[in-house]
């Protein structure tokens, strides 16, 4: 036993030691009195009840971390102070001691839980504006204001921070009245349109809209409210809000409900109704992330978009942003940039937003011509408007975009000459699928080669998909992973796409025997293959297939022996032979 | 006392040994007495199994310093978990018990 012994030691409980390690580790434990102090504790905690959380969740380490500091804190108010005193005088001392050490320490500790749960008074703040935005004072409203008193939005749509946790999206024609002052409650009053706001749960924040009718309080949820010529109806999409009507008793409308403000009962939610919801709440979540200070917004970049003729509709990662002209704050990253006016040439393209920078665009939307190709040189005539920054950006984008295509025109060749050699057919290279951007399909001969296909690229298959995900277009996201997993087989997106096709029909899409076989399809090696294999445990308790479930455990428990999900996979395989 | 959270409600996990939970409490109780900076690295290692780099991430520090903290965090427990006979018994008999 020597001191190199013990570092080891210590090396091992700081990483996952393997069973050869872990029996040397026992060996020495046994021998080493503080070492052994140190594994007989681990071993302890290790099956000590831990706090519930949602797999698949995001959030779920952010909640985590949550949850054990809060218990934490609860606990060093309860900790034990004092220690059995050995003498009486001595256990005078230390009781006074101990005593005036407690008082001064709840004191702190309740002043600490009171400041630090209480929230900082504060004002929503605009994050979006687009089109007609007025303050109370009758000026448009711009991005990064702090309106106080009435918010009028007519043509156009707004979007605003309450500090970290709220997001709240503006319809068009709406009136709201927002607190005069910094308020610690966070909340606004709801004169006439309609808002959609998202309350993130892990928060724990209280939000309230007040409406004529009545009131609605929520924690963690999404929901819409309307008010329409003095009727207001409550419809919620994730969560549960509570409803105090001016007149009648508290109501708590669910998930999926729908609620008109003066009637006892509450109807079900049409699916699209909850779906646009949940779309309008994604979009506020993506345009600036929950968690991100609404006020240095540090991880987040503002773009201005203008187009002539303005009006035309701005997407951003194929969320809806609202008609030109339009403001926004936006995460940091690249992101896809729509912008489309009926009879007009649609843009596409790659913006890179910095963090903390700004970027304006302006689009000459030009007249569709027999020839196609009119949005590039309208796009070209910006880019000498552009500043130096902004022109990088775009030179940058062709060049990741020309290169894209490089690549898969490399293996579509490959692809074609091997399909012939097998087949001694002549390839049909003249593919196009019907969602095919205008913009991004330069029009070719039929005659030409597969090089100058318009077919899109795998890259470019795996962006729609994840764009239409985000968008909550479950079903059409699937068709164009379909679609990537047909044409490029054999492809790196091919293979993701196989994984996020099979957590997208299992999660979203309810078709777990499917989700069973895009798993499967995506095999043993690969570096999601511990998603894939997760996934096929999944999807098997979905099926209620139990005893292949449990194989598929056991397999994953060996194969993956550092994955997050071990412990849980191992506490249900407990649960499931206890079952047994 | 709850060990180090709250348990959840349909939990079954661990065994249904009365005497490992009563244990479990008493080590809660010498945890509850690291400072919050190294307990919450210690819970997320021993009771979560997460890795260092995990942690480093979750508590948005270095690696280095999660492994610092985890190594002073130990001894402190050790040192707490070590004046509760209970739990000096357990760890004394620990060699033994396997």
């Amino acid at each position: 036993m020597s001191a190199r012994d013990c570092d080891r030691t210590r090396e091992l409980l700081d990483g996952v030691p393997s069973t050869s390690e872990q029996q040397w580790l026992q060996a020495h434990a046994r021998q080493c009195e503080h070492c052994r102090a140190d594994v007989a504790l681990a071993a302890l905690l290790a099956d000590a009840p831990a706090p519930a959380f949602t797999e698949h969740d995001e959030l779920a380490d952010r909640r985590l971390l949550d949850a054990v500091l809060d218990t934490a804190r609860q606990q060093h108010d309860a900790a034990p102070l004092l220690q059995t005193p050995r003498s009486p005088r001595r256990a005078a001392r230390v009781v006074l001691w101990a005593m005036s050490a407690a008082a001064v320490l709840a004191v702190a500790a309740v002043m600490v839980t009171w400041l630090a749960r209480r929230p900082a008074p504060q004002r929503a703040q605009l994050y979006l504006a687009a089109g007609d935005v007025r303050a109370a004072d009758g000026t448009p409203a711009r991005v990064g204001d702090r309106p106080a008193g009435r918010l009028r939005v007519g043509r156009g749509q707004a979007a605003l921070a309450f500090g970290p946790a709220v997001r709240v999206q503006v319809a068009s024609d709406t009136q709201l009245e927002l607190p005069a002052a910094p308020s610690r409650e966070l909340s606004l009053r709801l004169l006439q349109g309609k808002i959609v706001a998202s309350v993130n749960p892990a928060r724990k924040v209280a939000f309230s809209v007040q409406t004529a009718a009545g009131r609605i309080e929520v924690s963690g949820t999404t929901f819409s409210v309307r008010a329409h010529d003095g009727q207001v109806t409550v419809s919620v999409a994730r969560g549960s809000v509570r409803v105090t009507p001016s007149r009648g008793d508290v109501t708590t409308v669910q998930r999926g409900q729908q609620l008109v403000l003066g009637e006892k009962t509450s109807r079900p939610l049409l699916t699209a109704a909850r779906e646009a919801i949940e779309r309008a709440g994604s979009a506020i979540d993506a345009l600036a992330p929950a968690g991100s200070s609404a006020a240095g917004l540090s991880s987040v970049a503002r773009l201005f978009v203008h187009s002539t003729p303005s009006g035309a509709m701005v997407r951003l990662d194929g969320i809806e942003l609202g008609r030109t002209p339009v403001a926004v704050h936006a995460r940091a990253g690249t992101r896809l940039l729509e912008v489309r006016l009926d009879g007009r040439q649609p843009i596409r393209e790659h913006v890179v937003l910095r963090a903390g920078a700004r970027l304006e665009r302006d689009f000459e939307l030009a007249v569709p011509s027999a020839s196609s190709g009119a949005a590039a040189p309208a796009a070209s005539s910006v880019a000498s408007a552009q500043p130096p920054r902004a022109k990088h950006t775009r030179i940058a984008s062709r060049v990741r975009r020309a290169r894209a295509a490089r690549r898969a025109a490399r293996r579509a060749r490959a692809r074609h000459a091997s399909a012939r050699r097998a087949t001694h057919e002549p390839s049909n290279p003249s593919r196009v699928t019907p969602s095919q951007s205008p913009a991004a399909s330069p029009s070719q001969s039929p005659a030409a080669t597969p090089s100058q296909s318009p077919t899109p690229t795998a890259a470019e298959l795996l962006g729609r998909a994840r764009a239409l995900r985000t968008a909550r277009r479950f079903a059409d996201a699937a068709k164009v992973y379909r679609t990537l997993i047909r044409r490029f087989a054999s492809s790196r997106q091919a293979a993701s796409a196989r994984v996020s096709l099979g957590y997208l029909l299992l999660d979203q899409l309810h078709q777990p025997k499917k989700a069973l076989a895009a798993f499967h399809a995506y095999g043993r090696r690969g570096a999601l293959a511990q998603e894939a294999a997760y996934g096929e445990i999944l999807a098997l308790r979905a099926l209620g297939r139990s005893s292949a479930q449990i194989a598929a455990m056991r397999a994953f428990v060996k194969r993956f022996p550092k994955a997050l999900q071990r412990r849980r996979i191992e506490r249900e395989l407990r649960k499931l032979d206890k079952r047994r | 006392m709850v060990v180090v959270a709250e348990p959840r409600d349909d939990d079954q996990s661990g065994d249904d040994d009365p005497a490992r939970r009563l244990l479990q409490r008493d080590v809660a109780r010498a945890l509850a007495q690291v400072p919050l900076q190294r307990r919450v690295p210690l819970v997320l290692k021993l009771v979560y199994q997460y890795s260092v780099a995990e942690i480093a991430e979750m508590t948005e520090t270095r690696e280095n310093t999660v492994r610092d903290r985890l190594q002073v965090g130990r001894r402190e427990l050790r040192k707490a978990a070590l004046r509760d006979p209970a739990l000096r018994s357990y760890v004394a008999s620990w060699g033994v018990e396997r």
